[in-house]
């Protein structure tokens, strides 16, 4: 038996290696991967992980090399019988080997100590975009002081500028990751912590709370859109002047007398440029031009997933705080997504590609 | 089986040998408590596995129905409190309990009525923490329980978190204190402090680390419980309070628990590997230099944790140098058992294949922590499923097995019969299998953006088949294990007779018979060197056997049965549900009980009784 479990043991290493390798190759497209860097303080990130990664990786590789040898090589064969020689110790090598580790530790303790400071930073100067991320159960508010509006669940940003965010939670504890941009922030009521971020390629950036918050923990996700400079003033633009309900007919139009009455959407929501002024839920200011229903847990923002969600906002998100005080039908329903669909901000390119595919950046 | 029992001035209720369920509830014997310990801790351990594999089923595929939120909320929390307080903890407590006393060569510990009642604090805890599926649902705010979550945005079940954990707590800080005395004051003759056996640190280490990490974790709990029954808001930022307090609270706990569960661990490596490579352990001191090292650095660790909750760089940095000084002498540890594999014979049983299966998966887990305590990497890393795949690899490669490798080594002790070989094997390779299949995936599907504690993903993470591979795995890893909980049984019922020294090892335990009797040792051994057996049977004046360091006396004066620790467990069980469903007749009631007991206690004069030894070899 202890033969044949030896054998195994050899067998299993390579196919161990040739497991993570296919692993490590698999196709497919990682939205959240923290390999995709994209901006300074992710990339500053990733590089401390893939040190970290490859120096541990050689020690590991040696080590766990050393006790598969010594599991091998001095296994009890038949015959032996001796004892073998009672070694108690060696003080020299046990010293040697406290001095090996401590010489690597200077490897693995020094160099990310300055990155701290790095990310603790402060951006100054006029480019400087601040954003205030609040978190709820379950979702993102995010208000830009610097242009005076209000937005959920998908950040616009310019690429190249410094972002500085100020976040904080309405409720319990959340936490704001964008893997391809920065690494995490808790969100903590009672406490505004402080980063900054930036990208350097347009594009559309997937992140999620990363703090357990209760119930739907799991489906408070949101999207970072980083577009050019110019884009990014159109899209701040299209806020500053929305779109409003002047000039509605047919189902939009019904649509918004809905939203404004009977399905009570105004009680808790905010439409700018209407008198939609609810502060509950999220603001709905440009839901049209959105990526996702729902802090994103339905993508893409289309007539089939805002309908699911308008059909049973429990279902989709149990414990969530929308409540519909009607039994909406649906002609109704098609008629608040008539509306919604109205109500559009400008739409950059980013944004146009990742309403046909929710994976595009 | 003569047994005699003698006149003293015996109060009722005594028989020689212990029988019948009563005597379990009365028992005061080390080991017998140590068999409740391990046998309860078994049965929590399966439900936290079970959880698991529910989990696991839910994860399954992407979108997936099979558990809503609430009910994979639930399972969440109970799995991970169920894993680390009722299995883990009391799991090395059960052969810490069994074994300490025996390889320090005394009869008891020192306080065997303290002793059982650390056992019936732990069972009442349990059952309260349990109970809550029946009434009202369980708690469902993570093992960790941060508040606000669990203050006012969560439902009745954290109040059984809190009231479960609070007797837990006090079982521990019992246990320790026993533990402490036990090992400072009734080592055998002989039995200096740098002659035990590295197990036997591991347990004084163990006791010392809840000794001194319970306590603040009952403060937290109790802080909590003020906030949530009576309104204080000591974690309410409306009310003046911090938020962030807790989680430093939970840590400073938390992150010793996890040497504490690990501890052990190391202990019984070191006792196992020698055992079968049939050499010393090499560098004793150093090794017990290093679990010092780890013990005392342990407790200056805990914001590793929490690293994003905004603590600025310089408290960061602090915490990062202190993580990572762990490595040197857990390296050292390392070491220390690559090197007494070194020129050995090693001889695979099942219990030796658990303690080098154990190397690699510790070496990996180990090494993933230090990436983890990369700060920087860890704003990325933190919270997502590479963590859960780090610390699997440490509770479950590290601790889980060692304790596996304790149970195919330790039961025959217990039970007196020995554990199928071939089943072993078969169990040891299926679990190594299933668990590197279900814990390596983790890392992936964590590096590639999953986060922890979400009961659905999107199929657009990508994240599909590593989440497929981790659920195949975790049923394999349950197949595993049932093979061992099969094996048990097995052993039980036709088990080959294990006889004294099945293993030809190296300490005071198998000198004893097996099952041991309940005086352990019928004349206290003299120990004359580390290993006091080995040396016995490799010194040129010795012949394999202890010499005795008292004359054989006649019969043995044993502490007596009594119900009244399980009582005061039972009062403190009932004033908790009191307190809980806000009925002060009943708290009041359970007070009583308590009070009874304490002071029945206080004046009762236990005689013990005298004990004619069985006349088997010592």
């Amino acid at each position: 038996m202890a033969g044949r479990g030896r054998h195994r043991k050899v067998a299993l290493v390579p196919l161990a290696l040739a497991a993570s390798a296919l692993l490590l190759g698999g196709c497919g497209t990682y939205p959240q991967s923290d390999f995709n860097a994209v901006g300074p303080i992710s990339r500053l990130q990733r590089a401390a992980l893939v040190e970290d990664m490859r120096f541990l990786g050689v020690i590991g590789i040696i080590v766990i090399g050393l006790v598969v040898y010594a599991a091998i090589r001095f296994r009890h064969r038949p015959g032996e019988e001796e004892t073998p020689a009672q070694v108690e110790g060696n003080p020299r090598l046990e010293l040697a080997w406290w001095v090996v580790i401590a010489l690597g530790l200077i490897f693995l303790v020094v160099p990310p100590l300055r990155d701290e400071f790095v990310l603790a930073q402060t951006p100054q100067g006029p480019g400087v975009v601040h954003v205030k991320v609040i978190g709820h159960q379950w979702w993102w508010e995010f208000q830009y002081p610097d242009y005076n509006f209000v937005t959920a669940n998908e950040l616009h940003i310019p690429v190249g500028a410094k972002i500085d965010l100020q976040v904080t939670s309405a409720d319990v504890i959340h936490s704001f990751w964008v893997p391809n941009i920065a690494g995490t922030l808790d969100a903590i009521p009672g406490r505004i912590n402080t980063e900054w971020f930036q990208a350097d390629r347009p594009g559309v950036y997937w992140g999620q709370c990363k703090e357990f918050c209760g119930l739907n923990h799991a489906n408070m996700r949101l999207r970072v859109v980083a577009e050019s400079p110019a884009d990014f003033q159109k899209w701040v633009d299209s806020h500053q002047h929305p779109v409003g309900v002047a000039g509605l007919t047919g189902d939009a139009l019904a649509g918004w007398q809905l939203f404004d009455g009977a399905a009570g959407c105004k009680n808790c929501h905010t439409i700018d440029g209407t008198d939609a002024k609810g502060i509950i839920g999220p603001n709905l200011t440009g839901i049209g031009s959105r990526l996702g229903v729902a802090a994103m847990t339905l993508v893409p923002n289309d007539a089939q997933n805002l309908s699911t969600w308008l059909h049973d906002p429990q279902a989709v998100k149990p414990g969530n705080d929308m409540v519909i005080p009607i039994k909406l039908s649906d002609q109704q329903i098609r008629q608040l997504i008539a509306f919604l669909q109205t109500q559009k901000t400008y739409e950059s390119p980013q944004v146009k590609a990742a309403l046909q595919n929710p994976l595009a950046q | 089986m003569a047994t005699a029992e003698r006149a003293l001035h015996l109060p009722e209720l005594r028989t020689a040998e212990e029988r019948g369920f009563l005597s379990w509830l009365m028992t005061v014997d080390h080991k017998r408590i140590g068999i409740l310990y391990l046998v309860t801790s078994a049965v929590f351990f399966a439900a936290g596995g079970v959880e698991a594999l529910l989990m696991r089923t839910q994860l399954i595929r992407p979108d997936n129905t099979f558990l809503g939120p609430k009910t994979f909320d639930e399972i969440l929390t109970m799995h991970g409190t169920t894993m680390i307080f009722l299995a883990v903890i009391p799991l090395a407590a059960a052969f810490f309990n069994y074994f300490m006393p025996i390889m320090i060569g005394a009869r008891d510990v020192a306080f065997p009525r303290l002793n059982a009642l650390s056992y019936w604090l732990y069972l009442a805890g349990a059952l309260i923490l349990y109970s809550s599926w029946f009434l009202g649902g369980a708690p469902d705010a993570g093992w960790f329980n941060y508040v606000p979550l669990s203050d006012a945005f969560s439902g009745p079940g954290e109040n059984f978190y809190i009231l479960g954990l609070l007797l837990t707590g006090f079982s521990s800080i019992v246990s320790s204190v026993n533990f402490v005395t036990t090992i400072l004051n009734m080592r055998a003759p002989g039995m200096s402090l740098m002659r035990m056996p590295v197990f036997v640190w591991g347990t004084f280490l163990w006791s010392a680390l809840l000794l001194f990490s319970a306590p603040p974790f009952s403060v937290a709990l109790i802080l909590l419980l003020l906030d949530r029954i009576a309104g204080t808001g000591f974690f309410v930022p409306a009310m003046g309070g911090n938020a962030l307090m807790w989680q430093h609270l939970f840590w400073i706990m938390g992150h010793p628990e996890v040497y504490i569960l690990a501890v052990p661990a190391w202990g019984v490596i070191s006792e196992v590997l020698p055992t079968f490579a049939r050499k010393p352990l090499f560098g004793y001191r150093g090794a017990v230099i290093a679990l010092f090292a780890i013990s005392s650095l342990s407790f200056t660790v805990w914001s590793h944790h929490m690293f994003a909750t905004g603590m600025g760089p310089v408290v960061n940095d602090a915490f990062m140098v202190t993580t990572k000084l762990i490595s040197l002498p857990t390296g050292a540890l390392v070491f220390t058992w690559l090197a007494t594999l070194w020129g050995g014979r090693i001889r695979y049983t099942t219990a030796m294949l658990f303690a080098v299966g154990f190397l690699p998966l510790f070496i990996f887990g180990g090494l993933t922590g230090l990436m983890l305590a990369t700060a920087p990497a860890d704003l990325q890393l933190t919270d997502t499923y590479f963590v859960i795949g780090h610390f699997h690899y440490i509770a479950i490669g590290g601790i889980l097995f060692s304790m596996l490798a304790a149970a195919y080594y330790w039961l025959p002790k217990m039970t007196g019969r020995m554990l199928d070989e071939r089943l072993g094997k078969w169990s040891f390779w299926i679990t190594f299998v299933g668990f590197n299949l279900t814990f390596f995936p983790m890392h992936l599907s964590g590096l590639y953006g999953m986060p922890r504690r979400i009961y659905t993903y999107s199929p657009l993470l990508g994240v599909d088949v590593y989440n497929l591979l981790s659920t195949v795995g975790a049923y394999v890893l349950g197949v595993g294990l049932l093979i061992t909980l099969v094996n048990v049984a097995r052993s039980l019922a036709v088990g080959k007779v294990a006889g004294a020294d099945p293993w030809d090892a190296r300490t005071l335990e198998w000198t004893t018979p097996s099952p041991v009797p309940a005086y352990n040792f019928r004349v206290i051994p003299l120990v004359r060197g580390r290993d006091a057996l080995w040396y016995e049977k490799q010194a040129p004046d010795g012949d394999g056997r202890m010499r005795g360091a008292e004359e054989a006396a006649g019969a043995i004066h044993m502490p007596g049965l009594t119900y009244l620790p399980a009582l005061l467990a039972l009062g403190l069980l009932v004033a908790a549900y009191g307190v809980n469903f806000k009925l002060v007749w009943l708290a009041a009631l359970g007070a009583l009980i308590t009070f009874y007991s304490i002071f029945r206690q206080m004046f009762e004069a236990d005689r013990g009784y005298l004990l004619e030894p069985r006349g088997e070899s010592e």
